[in-house]
């Protein structure tokens, strides 16, 4: 664990010693997309440490940057997006010396000191890199498997097409379906069509720690299920990292879902990120108007998946990210210094910073009443 | 009751009442065969200067055609499938003096073989072409070859037939210009033969290949293109997965399944375009057959020729929805499958 100064994270400081132990390390994200109209920012220079073993939610509307933050995460950014910027992943230190670790299956370059620059990989080892230390849960689990094919066979495939031992991961798998309350034998001999929507979800969790990596991106992978089936599955992450050590990247539009699960909350507005916190500080005491927005328009946290109500105003055009403040044309306490400077991400409280002037002023005049149990584990 | 019992009884009914309405529009049109022979031999008669018998040539003519015109049309085709099903016997062709059977049973495999090979290159080079367009969809190479695809479209088969005819056989002499070997060869496993049933079939083929083809590959394109969007297909690639794979086991495999049916299909369109084929090739199969049959009123053989061609399609139509579910695990689920 790398040890040193309490400094926040700045920019422009590449080997950033916080006292965490981080994983991955975001800076400078940014994706354009050429559209007939212009540009089109859909990331917009963010900046993001990921720790390791945390849960951490990246909450956002839709068309607020998630998708393309979780698609950097292992330089998946599609065609004609254009991702620049820097994506550092640290693998874990082995303990003993020599004996590589089990999880390192592939072989791509690692940077200096282990440090991978994840947006500098030829295709070989991004090909290595995906899946083996970082995989991801896509939106759509409904259809992200193969029609014609048993679940079984994408195991397989994928075990293969990494080299590496295929009864081994098989073993491990069984682990998995184990932890996700999956019965092996019924899923594996089965065709996608014949599961139901959450144990679908399920096996392409299993699918994605087939080869054990050290980040799991999940990419609103609940947002189809039913609420029963997403809590089920949101208790089980729980489990599953702790078991397999691992790092969630949580991505979702859903702010109470996450309230039980993080361990950080990052809210994304506007292709940046306008706060980020530790999930208890963060819901108790937001900073930022956006997140209290978001909470204010929280009606209860029983309530169905559609309880994210819109907030007043239009969402942020990609072409035309306003000037400023990005929030300011929805912000009721925006005044003339938000529509002409960009306020940084400063520290609202303890690990827990807030891109807003106004912050102080946010938390006393905009109020919302959080529903009791969202923060309690 | 099983499906496919089911199926099957369906699919004879189908066949049976097919080879009826054939049956019974081919004696009822004016001018039927018996008239139609009749008339033929009066004229010849008379030609040469011959006293005429009507009554005698009315008798020949049923016997040749081997029908009777007092018997209601029910009964006769309930004689002519009787004597079909016990004894293959679909009477005597009038025009090659020969059992109707044994003709064209010696003619199948030559038209099989067209077919088929026409069938497999065609659409293999359909879904290879509409793959590949796909697979670089929106390049200069995806745009050519969508021209190169139109251009084959819009060419009939048998003009093409014509042209490869005029050109490579009878022009530059690469190929023969037309039989089913070369009639110096022992049949047999010899090279000779073999290599000369190759190049009596290369120019048939390639025809029979165009109608295979043709049109096919811009719709598989945009049956692959949407494939290509699929979540499947973005999560197969960052699992890592080779393009070969992908292109095999995700791609084409998902992709052919909303035209595996009307490939079966195309098999039954393919041996009624292979009629046409065949006689511009002078190739001596079913369809050659079945043309020289209907030009000369070998009614016998053309009724022959008709079973044989709708039992190809019915077979095709039959074998299709009996293969599908083994394509598309899907299908099983459907309502109207209760099996597998
Ligand atoms: S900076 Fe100004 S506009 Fe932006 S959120 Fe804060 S108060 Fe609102």
């Amino acid at each position: 664990m790398a040890i040193g100064q309490q400094n926040q994270t700045t920019g422009d400081d590449e080997t950033d010693d916080a006292d965490e132990d981080i994983v991955m390390e975001v800076r400078d994200a940014r994706v354009q997309f050429g559209m007939s109209r212009g540009q089109a920012w859909v990331l917009n220079d963010v900046d993001m440490d990921v720790r390791r073993e945390e849960i951490l939610a990246i909450v956002g509307e839709s068309g607020s940057g998630k998708s393309m933050f979780a698609a950097a995460l292992m330089d998946a950014v599609e065609d004609p997006g254009h991702l620049s910027g820097d994506v550092t992943y640290y693998p874990r230190e082995t303990e003993d010396d020599g004996t590589p670790s089990t999880d390192q299956i592939g072989s791509y370059d690692a940077v200096g000191d282990d440090s991978v620059d994840v947006l500098d990989m030829s295709d070989g080892e991004l090909q290595s890199f995906r899946w083996e230390e970082v995989s991801m849960v896509f939106q759509g689990a409904m259809n992200s498997f193969n029609p014609t094919m048993k679940i079984k066979g994408h195991f397989h495939e994928t075990i293969q097409a990494h080299n590496a031992v295929l009864d081994e991961r098989m073993e491990h798998v069984r682990d998995l379906f184990e932890a996700l309350h999956l019965d092996p034998d019924r899923v594996m001999n089965s065709y996608p069509h014949e599961l139901s929507g959450g144990m679908k979800q399920r096996a392409l969790i299993a699918l994605a720690l087939v080869l054990e990596p050290e980040v799991l991106v999940m990419d609103e992978p609940t947002a189809a299920l039913d609420l029963l089936m997403q809590r089920s599955i949101i208790s089980m992450l729980r489990e599953l990292r702790d078991e397999f050590e691992l790092t969630i990247v949580f991505i979702t539009h859903d702010l109470p879902l996450v309230a039980g699960l993080s361990d950080r909350i990052g809210v994304l507005y506007a292709f940046e990120f306008v706060e980020v916190g530790e999930t208890r500080s963060l819901l108790k005491d937001a900073a930022h108007p956006y997140t209290r927005a978001l909470l204010r328009s929280v009606p209860s946290i029983d309530s169905d998946i559609d309880s994210m109500q819109p907030i007043e105003g239009a969402r942020p055009d990609p072409v035309n990210i306003p000037t400023g403040c990005s929030f300011h044309p929805r912000c009721p306490i925006a005044d003339d210094r938000c529509e002409i400077e960009d306020p940084d991400l400063v520290s609202a409280g303890e690990d827990h910073d807030a891109a807003c002037f106004y912050t102080d002023q946010a938390r006393s005049e905009l109020s919302y009443i959080l529903d009791h149990g969202s923060t309690e584990d | 009751m099983n499906y496919y019992i089911r199926r099957f009884a369906q699919a004879i009914v189908t066949f049976v009442v097919g080879m009826f309405i054939t049956f019974a529009l081919y004696r009822l049109v004016p001018g039927g065969p018996v008239e139609q022979i009749m008339q033929d031999r009066i004229q010849r008669m008379q030609d040469r200067g011959q006293q005429v018998d009507t009554r005698q040539v009315a008798e020949m003519a049923e016997q040749l055609t081997g029908i009777n015109p007092d018997q209601p049309i029910p009964i006769s085709f309930y004689e002519w499938l009787r004597d079909i099903v016990l004894y293959q016997d679909f009477g005597e062709s009038i025009l090659f003096q020969d059992p109707v059977f044994d003709i064209l049973f010696r003619a199948m495999p030559w038209s099989i073989f067209l077919s088929v090979y026409g069938l497999l290159l065609g659409f293999t080079a359909t879904i290879a072409v509409g793959v590949f367009m796909a697979w670089h969809e929106g390049t200069k190479i995806d745009s050519g070859l969508t021209v190169f695809v139109l251009v084959m479209r819009s060419i009939p088969y048998y003009v093409a037939a014509i042209v490869m005819l005029s050109v490579l056989a009878f022009q530059w002499g690469i190929f023969p210009t037309g039989g089913r070997a070369p009639p110096a060869a022992q049949p047999g496993f010899n090279l000779e033969f073999m290599t000369g049933i190759a190049r009596h079939a290369a120019l048939p083929i390639a025809s029979n290949f165009i109608v295979g083809f043709a049109g096919g590959a811009i719709g598989m394109r945009a049956l692959s293109v949407r494939v290509i969007g699929a979540d499947y297909l973005r999560s197969a690639r960052l699992r890592g997965l080779s393009t070969n794979r992908i292109l095999s086991r995700y791609l084409t495999r998902n992709s052919i399944l909303p035209i595996y049916t009307g490939f079966m299909l195309g098999i039954a369109g393919m041996f009624s375009s292979n009629v046409i084929t065949e006689v511009i090739f002078q190739y001596h199969g079913v369809g050659w057959f079945l043309l020289e049959a209907a030009v000369n009123q070998d009614y016998p053989l053309v009724m022959a020729a008709f079973v044989f061609f709708s039992g190809i399609t019915v077979t095709a139509i039959m074998v299709a929805d009996f293969t599908y579910g083994l394509i598309d695990p899907r299908a099983g689920t459907g309502a109207t499958r209760e099996s597998f």
